[in-house]
């Protein structure tokens, strides 16, 4: 087991080796053991600090970086801007290197197009935290998840899990596959047609046309947030009929063979691809994924500044 | 601490402080000290500082049992890793250990148990991660080595089980069975190659 | 001027002496003497061009390069952009209309004649189909024919409506000129790279192989229906060759180009979301790469072109998604051919991709080296490897990915208009 992380940035699962993500998991175990003590502070990146850059809507996903860095006792400053301006790149790579000038160690990014914390880590001199790009990646969602899984079941290795959703346009999908296949789970899909990529077996991922099926075939459903916001033409009818042949409600759930568990990330359109009796059913490991995310995010920030020293040599 | 410098310098000289039994004898002196102080552990917590000084924690309260079997003695083991103060200055990675502390310190009579205090840093890291359990009534120190030279911080121990006047380049080693299959204490002076 | 090249191999395949190595004597801008051996009694009055290896071959053609002017100076300027084309070996260069304003009426297109600067390269200009690059409404097209516009095209705005292109072709027709277009389904292709496993991974979206052979099918049918001339440009995907194939196996009158960096590029140089590869039509597969150069061996392809596409540093340097597509290829093209596709295409072949059949599809005067012809010649060695550095490049732009790279043949000068320049 190495005690170091192989990378000095996290932009996606896909640049993470499994030890990594199995160093990530170990180092949260910690951190989740000191967010249930009666303080839940610890000094460790007193010396640090933090830059939430957020060109995006967020709410949960920045309070639990927030909180997390709190509880490490990290400098924060924060900056959101959700009103694309016609040259968002400028933007990007000027607005960071203004905060840089202000000595930032680390920048967690959240930012509309795919790549951006790729080309930010390529282009700046502080360690980056990719929290969503676009389509491409949400790391920390992934790492969480199976966190999560791994927390409940033991052990991801040989899970299957079906993800439920909008495959096409999600970073969550993206990296819950990369990281669920690096330790050792099976993964499919489950959707309409329309919302998964062409080129979806190259992931390693198989796809289930039908809710029931898929479900049958599952250890742990992780359902997606259906997003109409971010799809340029309507990929599917209507939210109604999504709900009727995708939607996750006790009546499908009663009908299998045996029980599953169920995971969202967040944030939740109850009535449309979850139901609310599922949410708060104790199928759901919905809460415990957001308590799991503060510790995840902990490790991550804590591991990736263990690095700073090197990088500055 | 300083294990890693083994990768860069010859060791040439090697010389043994403590062997198996002196250990023993040192630690029951220093058991016997505790109950002088203690008595019957009522209102005491001993606590270990991961890693090494858990080895000490147990061996210590193996022997106060040994001597007052019928006592019951709270003891746990903190991990000083999050409240360390040098994240960004060391070469190696911080590699946490297990917090194993599951009762409220508030009110407690803590006794910190480590093999060597050379700078003090670490117990000052260790104080710091055990108030967040709570406001103790006192803390003490107790330590296999005290190596009086080279204090950085305002700390001293209660208990001693050797003093020992060593130069920054000399390193002192403390190999228990658990993880060396023998019991002993090295003093190794360290030549740049 | 008199200028007498020695023992040079004559890569013609138009001309008598092709694959003969010759003296040539140039003369008032014509080619007065091609003999085994030419003895000049006076040296003083006359330059004299020895080289290792040396091969003439008549002047280079690009058929898509982008000056950038007027409307975008800050990337190039026609000065700038012919030195980029006489350093890489060019006598001829076509620009695309898509300046600003648009080039949509014949002020724009003798404009433009005003401010051609370098006399020894031949500028070419293509007219856009549509008023304003719209789409919509055909432009003004035999009053700018008469002024010299040899083709229309809309250049990477690819012609989307079936009416207008149905109209453009037939009114080609009764003259002499092309109907270029880029054929590409927009509604499809809302995309940065080509679909496949690599935009998968990375969460791009993606541009589908179909979206281009949609296009070519529909242009193709169109070509048969008007029976008119077409000319597909940017070919990208196997299947598109494959239809263009069949189409000219059915005797329709079409021709195609293909760009430089979609013969031997792939998607995979995408995977660290590097925008220097970011190009249009986007780089896809190795099976694409022999597919297009397979064409080019059997002539279903007839031109090669650089898409000279100069972009400023802050349009690469951002976010995949904000970069702009395109490569600067002038100076770095034929060292690219060299080291890629002389080996598989042949000389011949490749002289006739990037000479002959783009005078010949364009309907320009034919360039032959045979005496008493215009001397227009490219001079250059193709086996001669060398490093392309930054110094190598005129255009006003870096945008390449090709700078360090060890490449394989090079112009060395080229003739045109009476004048001799060392490339």
């Amino acid at each position: 087991m190495r005690n170091n992380l192989s990378v000095n940035h996290l932009l996606g699962i896909k640049y993470l080796t499994t030890s990594d993500i199995n160093l990530i998991f170990q180092t949260a175990d910690n951190f989740k053991k000191i967010i249930n003590q009666p303080i839940k502070k610890v000094p460790s990146l007193r010396d640090i600090t933090i830059a939430n850059l957020f060109f995006e809507n967020s709410t949960r996903t920045k309070l639990s970086f927030e909180l997390a860095e709190k509880r490490l006792s990290a400098d924060i400053i924060n900056f959101s801007s959700s009103n694309s301006s016609v040259n968002k790149g400028e933007t990007l790579l000027d607005t960071v290197n203004n905060i840089l000038a202000m000595k930032v160690d680390i920048v967690v990014l959240r930012h509309p197009n795919p790549g951006s914390a790729v080309f930010l880590s390529r282009n700046v001199k502080a360690s980056v935290v990719n929290a969503g790009d676009g389509t491409h990646e949400h790391p920390t969602q992934a790492l969480l998840d199976a966190f999560s899984i791994r927390e409940k079941f033991g052990d991801v290795k040989a899970k299957k899990i079906v993800i439920i959703g909008d495959i096409l346009h999600s970073r969550v999908a993206l990296s819950n596959i990369f990281c669920l296949k690096k330790l050792g789970a099976q993964v499919s899909v489950c959707g309409p047609s329309s919302l998964m990529p062409k080129f979806l077996s190259s992931l390693g991922v198989t796809h289930f046309s039908n809710l029931h099926e898929a479900l049958e075939w599952c250890d742990i459903a992780n359902v997606l947030r259906i997003q109409l916001e971010r799809q340029d033409v309507n990929y599917f009818p209507s939210l109604r009929e999504y709900a009727m042949s995708f939607g996750v409600n006790m009546s499908v759930l009663n009908n299998l063979s045996k029980e599953i568990t169920i995971m969202h990330p967040g944030p939740i359109n109850r009535g449309v691809e979850i139901s609310s009796d599922v949410v708060d059913s104790n199928h759901s490991l919905i809460l415990d994924q957001v308590e799991n995310g503060v510790a995840i995010r902990m490790a991550v920030l804590f591991l990736l500044s263990g690095k700073l020293n090197n990088n500055k040599q | 601490m300083g294990f890693f410098f083994a990768m860069f310098v010859n060791m040439i000289e090697e010389r043994e402080i403590l062997d198996q039994s002196l250990i023993a004898v040192t630690i029951e002196r220093l058991c016997h000290q505790l109950i002088e102080v203690h008595h019957n552990f009522d209102n005491t917590v001993i606590v270990g500082v991961q890693p090494r000084g858990t080895f000490l924690n147990n061996r210590i309260i193996k022997k106060l049992q040994q001597i007052h079997p019928k006592i019951k003695i709270d003891s746990g083991n903190v991990d000083i890793s999050f409240y360390r103060d040098d994240l960004m200055r060391r070469d190696k990675p911080i590699i946490p250990q297990t917090m194993d502390i599951n009762i409220s310190l508030e009110d407690k009579r803590i006794v910190l148990v480590d093999d060597v205090l050379y700078t003090g840093r670490s117990i000052r890291s260790a104080i710091d991660a055990i108030l967040n359990f709570g406001r103790p009534k006192s803390v003490e120190l107790l330590t296999l080595i005290n190596r009086r030279f080279k204090r950085d911080l305002p700390i001293q121990p209660n208990y001693i089980g050797k003093n020992i006047d060593a130069m920054d380049s000399e390193k002192i080693v403390v190999e228990w069975k658990e993880v060396s299959h023998v019991d002993r204490v090295l003093i190794k002076k360290l030549y740049e190659k | 001027m008199k200028i007498l090249i020695k023992s040079a191999l004559i890569i013609d395949p138009q001309s008598k002496y092709h694959q003969k190595k010759m003296d040539i004597l140039v003369e008032k801008g014509k080619i007065q003497k091609i003999k085994k051996s030419i003895k000049i009694d006076n040296k003083n009055k006359i330059t004299e061009y020895k080289h290792k290896n040396l091969h003439v071959s008549p002047g280079w053609f690009d058929i898509h390069v982008n000056f950038c002017e007027p409307g975008y100076e800050e990337k190039e300027t026609i000065l700038t952009g012919s030195n980029a084309a006489i350093k890489g070996g060019f006598t001829g260069v076509m620009l695309m209309p898509n300046t600003k304003p648009y080039i949509d009426n014949k002020g724009m297109l003798e404009f433009i004649k005003n401010i051609s600067k370098r006399n020894i390269l031949d500028i070419h200009v293509a007219g856009n189909i549509t008023k304003n690059c719209e789409g919509n409404d055909i432009v003004e097209m035999y009053d700018m024919y008469n002024s010299g516009c040899k083709a229309f095209t809309d250049d990477k705005n690819s012609l989307s409506r079936n009416d207008v292109m149905k109209i453009a072709m037939l009114y080609s027709r009764d003259a002499d000129f092309l109907i270029m277009n880029y054929a590409c389904d927009t509604s499809l292709a809302k995309g940065h790279m080509n679909e496949g496993e690599i935009s998968t991974k990375l969460g791009l979206k993606g541009i589908p192989s179909v979206a281009e052979e949609i296009m070519v099918d529909r242009d193709l049918n169109l070509c048969k229906y008007t029976n008119s001339k077409l000319h597909l440009s940017y070919i990208s995907t196997k299947e598109s060759v494959n239809k263009i194939k069949k189409a000219k196996s059915l005797g329709l009158k079409v021709s195609s180009d293909v760009t430089i960096h979609n013969l031997f590029l792939t998607e995979d140089l995408i995977k660290n979301f590097d925008t220097r590869y970011k190009v249009s039509p986007p780089l896809r597969t190795k099976i694409d790469n022999s597919s297009l150069i397979n064409g080019l061996k059997n002539d279903v392809i007839d031109i090669i072109s650089s898409d000279h596409t100069p972009i400023n540093e802050e349009y690469k340097k951002t976010e995949f998604d904000n970069a702009e597509n395109g490569i600067i290829g002038l100076e770095s093209a034929f060292g690219l051919l060299g080291k890629h596709i002389i080996h598989k295409i042949g000389i011949s072949k490749l002289i006739e991709k990037i000479s002959i059949n783009p005078r010949k599809i364009l309907n320009i005067e034919e360039v032959i080296i045979e005496e008493g012809r215009e001397a227009n010649m490219t001079l250059f060695d193709p086996d001669v490897e060398w490093l392309f550095n930054e110094e190598d490049i005129k255009s006003k732009s870096k945008n390449t990915p090709f700078v360090g790279e060890k490449l394989k043949g090079k112009a060395l000068a080229v003739i045109n208009n009476g004048e001799l320049e060392i490339c």
